[in-house]
């Protein structure tokens, strides 16, 4: 089914939308979930949990991809589940996040307020500087948390390739986000 | 929580933020199809055996190498040279006083203080043949020339930029660089073309 037309059963309030988006969506934000969170249990929840929000806000929200829109939604759910477990248990995204504080000086003094809007801003325009093929080893890497194994085989790279282009990209952000003040 | 942590932690908020676009790009992303690395071994073994053979096989055609000529089997160094450079000052060439424009291969030279430019026009498979020996390209038949520089009997110089060109003169001329000293290769496979000239 159309994504428009999935969305509009969730504006009618059908029971239809949700079955729908498992059919199409199902799968992938399992996948998702569970590159993050490591966890089979964790990841079914957040697929639920993500159902659940996408219902709450449609309506009011139209999302015209409607994948992007979910995968959203299970990413800040399932980051949220692994920071809540972070102390015990070392998942998908703690290595990424590990590999993001790479790129932060250690005497990095953070004010009590970061501009989350400026550093979306300055990603996008990051993400738009990159040639496609490196957007998408970033995308998968730090959206997806994809490993870098599986990173390899869906790009047709090979692993040492995959891990130079992401520690250049994580320089050349390092030296864009200094630049624009937010780092 | 580190305060590098916590901006690690913000860091990953705004990336679950990033643009819808980018999101859907990395998730169809299909790659460029990449030859197996057997195949591309194979297509860079394969052009490595084309320059070889491109460079050789000339010789071979016109029967140039793998057989020593009568001249080969005499003379080598600066006998060899002394040898071409008789033979090149009592051929039949023409003589001009500005570079010469031929139609095919030819060999052009000037002794020392020289200042008229003697041609002999040769065979386009022996321009190529001499292309060859020397390791320079070949390339259409009026190009495969080469400008000799005689200096004497001793010491016989070529430019080492063969092909013919628009040069520095402003005229149909060969590029004049520093010389390159003659092997008796070369030396030899030019004696024989002047003595089959002159014939």
């Amino acid at each position: 089914m159309e994504d428009r037309q999935i969305v509009d059963l969730f504006w009618q309030r059908s029971e239809e939308a949700l079955r729908q988006t498992d059919i199409k969506y199902g799968k992938m934000l399992f996948s998702v979930s569970l590159d993050l969170t490591r966890s089979r249990q964790d990841s079914e929840e957040c697929v639920n949990d993500t159902y659940l929000k996408a219902w709450n806000s449609m309506p009011t929200d139209r999302p015209e991809m409607l994948g992007a829109y979910l995968s959203k939604i299970i990413r800040a759910l399932s980051v949220d589940r692994y920071r809540k477990k972070r102390a015990e248990k070392r998942g998908g995204a703690a290595a990424v996040t590990e590999e993001l504080t790479e790129l932060i000086p250690s005497d990095f003094s953070m004010d009590e307020y970061i501009d989350n809007e400026a550093l979306k801003n300055a990603l996008d325009s990051f993400l738009e500087g990159l040639d496609k093929e490196k957007r998408v080893i970033f995308v998968k890497r730090y959206y997806f948390c994809s490993d870098i194994d599986a990173i390899a085989k869906q790009t047709g790279m090979g692993v040492s390739a995959v891990k130079t282009a992401l520690f250049r990209m994580r320089e050349k952000l390092r030296a864009e986000l200094e630049r624009q003040g937010l780092l | 929580m580190k305060s590098n942590e916590k901006y690690a932690d913000s860091l990953m908020d705004a990336i679950g933020k990033i643009d819808d676009k980018y999101i859907v790009e990395a998730q169809y992303y299909t790659p460029k199809k990449r030859l197996p690395s057997y195949v591309r071994g194979a297509i860079g073994l394969a052009a490595s055996l084309l320059i070889v053979m491109t460079a050789v096989i000339p010789l071979y055609l016109f029967g140039r190498i793998g057989k020593k000529t009568a001249t080969d089997s005499r003379k080598a160094g600066p006998a060899l040279r002394a040898e071409m450079y008789s033979a090149l000052m009592n051929s039949t060439a023409k003589s001009y006083t500005e570079p010469p424009e031929t139609d095919g291969a030819a060999l052009v030279w000037q002794t020392e203080g020289d200042m008229e430019y003697h041609v002999i026009p040769i065979d386009d498979r022996d321009g190529i043949m001499i292309m060859s020996a020397i390791g320079k390209p070949v390339a259409a038949p009026e190009k495969n020339g080469v400008r000799i520089w005689v200096v004497n009997e001793e010491g016989l110089y070529m430019t080492p930029e063969l092909i013919r060109s628009d040069g520095n003169t402003d005229v149909k001329a060969f590029d004049y660089l520093p010389e390159l000293q003659i092997t008796d290769g070369t030396a030899s496979l030019i004696l024989n073309i002047v003595k089959e000239k002159e014939k």
